[in-house]
């Protein structure tokens, strides 16, 4: 695993120590690599847990200035049942 | 009972405005109406949403006896109940407590797990066995500072609804109790701790509920607050609710909602 300075490239690899390897011969990470392991594997967990997740996408505001350009004022009674309706 | 009026006629009755942080969305409460509706608006956002997470700021709801407000999102691709309905706030008369809902056509049910609300219906189908016409699922919030006039005696709230192809929760944060990220460039609402409904469960959301206005009214009486006028403590004021509604102008200067902002995110 190599990380940059920034910390946002990032490259995991998987080494295959084969049987019989001497423990000193096996490369070792660093205690911000373990950490950085650790937190990429807990985000990917959460991220995978379920359909929600944290909105960065403003689709559309509402604000007092342009309020009401953005609603139909809607006066004709729709042919549904008045409960579902909502009229009266 | 209620006599929707356009947005020219609105404004000149002073049923809309704005000021620089809020807008007002009134009925009249000047005049009696014995022969027709008492004048009240209905908006439908031009916009269609499919998904998302909608955010409402509202500072002051209708309330009162004889009202019937919503803030709610109804499909527009299909007649009802094809394209489903979703009820955010919604109550009647002197309700104390937010019924949060969905309405859809048969196959679509919830656990009811999930949430700190009440749950009073599990079948979202409108034609469901063993549940009232049109009701659907339903989920009452346990708090009353949700609805009406304790909402309105603490500056409103916060309503955030997530609607993904998983579920649908709302979350109600009365003022001053909203987590900092829901006004952020990036709301995380896995963030915000147990809803107050969580809709999930053998239901295909994606199929049960497309294309969605986003609706904002304020009815009076009807097959609602009219049907349930001689149960509530409503009933002391007049007969029926038609009749309240009719004569009594000023009890309608609280009818009216007060919104602060409106954002709809997506991912």
């Amino acid at each position: 695993m190599s990380q940059d300075a920034s910390g946002y490239k990032t490259t995991i690899f998987l080494q295959v120590i084969e049987r019989g390897t001497p423990e000193s011969s096996i490369p070792t990470m660093t205690y911000s690599q373990d950490i950085f392991i650790m937190k990429f594997l807990l985000s990917s967990l959460l991220l995978g847990r379920s359909v929600s997740a944290f909105y960065t996408v403003l689709a559309e505001t509402y604000t007092p200035v342009d309020f009401f350009s953005k609603f139909n004022f809607y006066t004709v009674r729709p042919p549904l049942p008045s409960r579902a309706s909502k009229f009266s | 009972m209620v006599n929707y009026i356009s947005q020219s006629a609105a404004s000149s009755l002073g049923l809309i405005r704005t000021d620089p942080t809020s807008v007002y969305i009134g009925v009249d409460s000047t005049n009696a109406y014995p022969s027709t509706g008492r004048p009240s608006v209905r908006l439908e956002s031009k916009r269609t949403f499919q998904r998302g997470l909608f955010i409402l700021d509202v500072a002051h709801m209708p309330a009162g006896c004889g009202t019937w407000p919503a803030f709610w999102t109804l499909g527009s691709s299909a007649g009802w109940p094809h394209a489903g309905e979703i009820d955010i706030i919604e109550g009647v008369n002197d309700a104390t407590t937010n019924l949060m809902a969905l309405h859809t056509t048969p196959g679509c049910a919830i656990s009811g797990a999930g949430g700190s609300g009440n749950v009073i219906s599990r079948n979202c189908d409108v034609n469901a066995a063993g549940q009232s016409p049109n009701q659907g699922c339903s989920i009452s919030d346990a708090r009353t500072t949700s609805y009406g006039t304790v909402l309105n005696s603490i500056g409103g709230g916060i309503f955030a609804t997530e609607w993904n192809s998983a579920f649908i929760k709302v979350w109600f944060f009365p003022r001053g109790q909203a987590p900092a990220d829901v006004f952020s460039s990036n709301p995380a609402p896995e963030t915000w701790g147990t809803p107050a409904a969580v809709f999930q469960g053998a239901c295909n959301i994606d199929e049960k509920f497309r294309d969605h206005r986003i609706i904002i009214n304020t009815t009076f009486c009807g097959d609602w607050a009219g049907s349930v006028w001689a149960g509530s403590q409503c009933r002391t004021k007049a007969s029926t609710c038609a009749e309240w509604v009719r004569n009594n102008p000023a009890a309608f200067r609280e009818a009216y909602w007060r919104i602060n902002s409106l954002k709809v995110w997506s991912q």
